[in-house]
């Protein structure tokens, strides 16, 4: 047995092996880098990507209850704080931006956190409805301003927010992520170094 | 007298614009998490990237964070988080020490059966040729 282990053809198998088994081990141990994202998606009330409102098209009334779906996926390896925000906005506020990462200036709705583990997605019920307006008619036209929205219950006052003709109003829902690097959340997450911006947002008129 | 009255005032004024300001900053949703609740969710970040399974300290996160929690509760999670990165990191370095320690075993163990079914091959090979040799001398 000792001369068996003693041998040269021992020697070179022993080697070959050692070096398999080191790559295998080292497979094993390190995975393929998978690619990092978080999403985030809309779904009406019937969970299709078609009936966003009520009456079919996006001109709603007041009082008028929109109830819609979001959900937040976490492809980004490990469990993530995120911060979803549902902004209201008309046509001339500026953003979201992705390229400069910058979000929307409108008027913050809801803000709802969650820690999401990886590959699971948070699924977030929104009802809403505008609460109340003025209609102000100028010689150019009449301006209508939301004044109030009702959020899951919950209403948000002084709004100000206004459009021509109640036309091209958005809804915005942004995503935003608790930053380890930096200790504050970032719009919307970090992935190789790199911020990365996630939104998504759905125009309506108020009529 | 009249500092009396003119403190009442201000104090009123500032309770009315105090509660306007509550009133038209209400939001839905829950309150932002304080820096506890994020040292918590670092600590659990810390454990998960040791190798700790964290489903249930992320469940049990999110429900004292939609409750709106006192910060004693997150330094709980905190804790446990923690101790689950302990675990973590000595199930780790066993692991290692397992790998580090079977790579070269397998590796012999392999060589010294190949060694050995190539010599026996060999042996059983020549105990042919000299069968064979024998049969043609006679």
């Amino acid at each position: 047995m000792i001369e068996l282990v003693r041998s040269k053809e021992f020697a070179w198998l022993f080697l070959l092996f050692l070096s398999l088994t080191s790559v295998t081990a080292w497979v094993v141990a390190n995975p393929p880098m998978q690619d990092q994202f978080a999403s985030i998606s809309v779904l009406g009330a019937d969970m299709t990507a078609t009936n966003y409102f009520p009456a079919g098209n996006s001109t709603i009334t007041p009082q008028e209850a929109v109830q819609w779906n979001v959900f937040v996926y976490n492809h980004l390896g490990t469990a993530q704080l995120f911060l979803l925000t549902m902004k209201l906005a008309n046509q001339t506020i500026s953003g979201p931006s992705s390229p400069t990462n910058t979000p929307n200036a409108g008027k913050i709705l809801m803000q709802t956190y969650r820690a999401v583990l990886g590959n699971e997605t948070w699924n977030i019920g929104i009802n809403w409805f505008v609460d109340s307006f003025t209609n102000t008619t100028t010689p150019q036209g009449n301006t209508i301003g939301i004044d109030s929205v009702n959020v899951n219950g919950q209403l948000t006052n002084g709004t100000m927010i206004s459009a021509n003709g109640g036309q091209n109003f958005r809804i915005v829902l942004e995503l935003e992520a608790y930053d380890f690097q930096t200790g504050s959340f970032v719009f919307s997450f970090r992935s190789n170094g790199t911020v990365r911006s996630v939104w998504d947002q759905i125009w309506f008129s108020l009529k | 007298m009249m500092s009396a009255k003119s403190t009442l005032v201000a104090s009123l004024i500032l309770s009315v614009l105090f509660t306007c300001s509550v009133w038209t900053t209400q939001l839905a949703g829950e309150k932002a998490p304080s820096s506890t609740a994020l040292a918590a969710f670092e600590a659990i970040h810390s454990a998960e990237e040791s190798g700790a399974y964290v489903g249930a300290l992320v469940s049990q996160y999110n429900s004292l964070l939609q409750n709106s929690a006192p910060d004693a509760a997150f330094d709980v999670i905190t804790n446990q988080a923690i101790a689950a990165q302990k675990s973590a990191l000595s199930a780790q370095s066993l692991d290692n020490l397992l790998t580090r320690l079977l790579v070269p075993v397998i590796a012999f163990i392999l060589s010294f059966i190949t060694t050995g079914s190539l010599r026996f091959r060999k042996r059983l090979a020549k105990e042919r040729i000299l069968d064979s040799e024998i049969r043609t001398t006679r």
